[in-house]
């Protein structure tokens, strides 16, 4: 009994004070107007509530379909740029492709301008079949004036370098052979010196090109470095057509002529165009410049 | 046997414009191929007659036209090999790698040992020959080989039309 009696002291000890509190707040509900707007007010923020978690739920699932359809779009952008960006690519790429053909053109033009003994300008289409004998086919024959024996040069770094003769002139198409070809030979002279021999190829175009018949009195005076051009004592070749480079001189211990290796003026890996120049009318005759605009005097 | 030697002829001719043409700068270290001399190879092998000869003979005619190499010398070039080849098919049989591998090899070394032959009864001024000391030469060795075994399972899709007669037969 004692028990209950304390149980129900302590219950009016603890809600009595809380029950007296809630009384208060209503009282100053009422007394401040505030209850009767207690339920829109509930109904409000419950409603709000749901609003927001709808309006969230909502957005959500926009904002995710949207970026599904951003993603999407943002890809057919992507994929579009890209493709864009690739043909700018390949308009930039054909951009300098067409600049450097552009300077080479130009810069076989201007030869082709400057040499006035010019007959025809090919393009090398073709090249021997076989790994033994070396020739190309140009696409130039004797529809367009080319001849058999007729020299051909090229112009390459600024340099007209002879680059062979034409071995057979057919309608369309001639067939060139070039200078490293064994059995090509020229009659040639030193630029500087004025010293003249006779130039021929071993075969392939990454050996030496020889020069042969040079006096050994007149080799003293030959430097490493030394030009040899066409000298013009022949009916093919025009004269101070460039050649090539003194690499190497050789002299036997007993011989009266020094073998000299020349470094072809032209790296016939890379031609792309030549010129077929008019034959050389007049054996004796010496242009007043050689290709690389030296001024040149009359054979010794 | 006309139908099979025109018809090598016309594939080989082929075969040679290419090697101007899209392998004219080499197929590796600058060395040609010779596409043309491994259906001869394949021809002479697998005709009973001469059939392969006959080919070689006219495609090396078409392929000195297009060089600047004297007329007759591929054509003799292409001849040795071919009827070397006749003596051969009587011995080994035709396997899928090895044996074809072998002929391009040494056909092609056959075909250098024709050049130095024609150089020493021509003067080496009028005619150029394969030399042995040349790395090129042994390049072009090395190619032809790897190239006979995938270049003669091609041309066996061509038997109704490359071959009037089997050795076996």
């Amino acid at each position: 009994m004692p028990q209950k009696k304390r149980g129900q002291g302590f219950m009016a000890a603890q809600g009595i004070p809380l029950l007296l509190m809630v009384l208060s707040i209503i009282l100053v509900s009422i007394s401040t107007k505030t209850v009767q707007n207690l339920p829109r007010a509930v109904a409000a923020g419950v409603s709000g509530g749901v609003q927001k978690l709808f309006f969230g739920v909502q957005n959500f699932i926009q904002r995710t379909v949207f970026s599904i359809r951003e993603l999407r779009l943002l890809r057919e952008e992507y994929e579009t740029l890209t493709a864009k960006l690739e043909s700018f690519e390949n308009l930039e790429r054909d951009y300098v492709n067409t600049l450097a053909e552009n300077e080479r053109l130009k810069e076989q033009l201007s030869f082709f301008e400057s040499v006035s003994s010019i007959k025809a300008a090919a393009r090398i289409i073709a090249k021997d079949p076989g790994n033994i004998y070396s020739s190309c086919v140009i696409d130039k024959g004797s529809s367009a004036g080319v001849e058999a024996d007729m020299a051909v040069a090229a112009f390459q770094n600024g340099i007209e370098g002879l680059a062979g003769k034409v071995l057979e002139a057919r309608l369309g198409s001639s067939l060139v052979l070039p200078l490293y070809d064994g059995r090509l030979y020229v009659a040639a002279r030193l630029s500087r010196t004025r010293v003249e021999g006779l130039v021929n190829g071993q075969g392939k175009p990454d050996d030496p090109l020889l020069m042969n018949y040079v006096s050994m009195l007149n080799a003293q005076d030959i430097q490493i470095g030394d030009m040899v051009v066409t000298s013009g004592l022949d009916s093919i070749y025009p004269p101070d057509i460039a050649i090539g480079r003194v690499k190497e001189i050789r002299t036997p211990k007993y011989g009266s002529s020094t073998l000299i290796l020349l470094e072809p003026a032209l790296d016939f890996s890379k031609i792309e165009y030549l010129f077929v120049l008019e034959r050389n009318k007049d054996p004796n005759t010496t242009a007043p410049e050689d290709s690389l605009g030296q001024k040149t005097g009359t054979s010794p | 046997m006309t139908r099979s030697i025109l018809a090598s002829t016309a594939i080989g001719s082929l075969f040679l414009f290419i090697q101007t043409t899209w392998l004219g700068n080499g197929l590796f270290w600058g060395v040609i191929p010779d596409l043309a001399f491994l259906l001869i190879l394949w021809v002479s092998y697998n005709n009973k007659g001469l059939e392969g000869i006959i080919a070689a003979f006219l495609s090396g005619i078409v392929c000195d036209l297009l060089s600047s190499a004297p007329l007759g010398y591929t054509s003799f070039l292409y001849i040795l090999p071919a009827y070397a080849i006749s003596f051969v098919r009587k011995i080994v049989d035709m396997d899928g790698l090895v044996l074809p591998v072998i002929l391009g090899f040494s056909s092609t070394l056959l075909k250098g040992i024709a050049s130095i032959m024609l150089a020493l009864v021509f003067s080496g001024e009028l005619v150029e020959s394969y030399s042995f000391g040349d790395l090129r030469f042994w390049v072009e060795a090395a190619i032809n080989g790897a190239l006979a075994a995938p270049f003669f399972f091609l041309f066996k899709k061509l038997t109704p039309i490359l071959v009037t007669r089997k050795p076996s037969e």
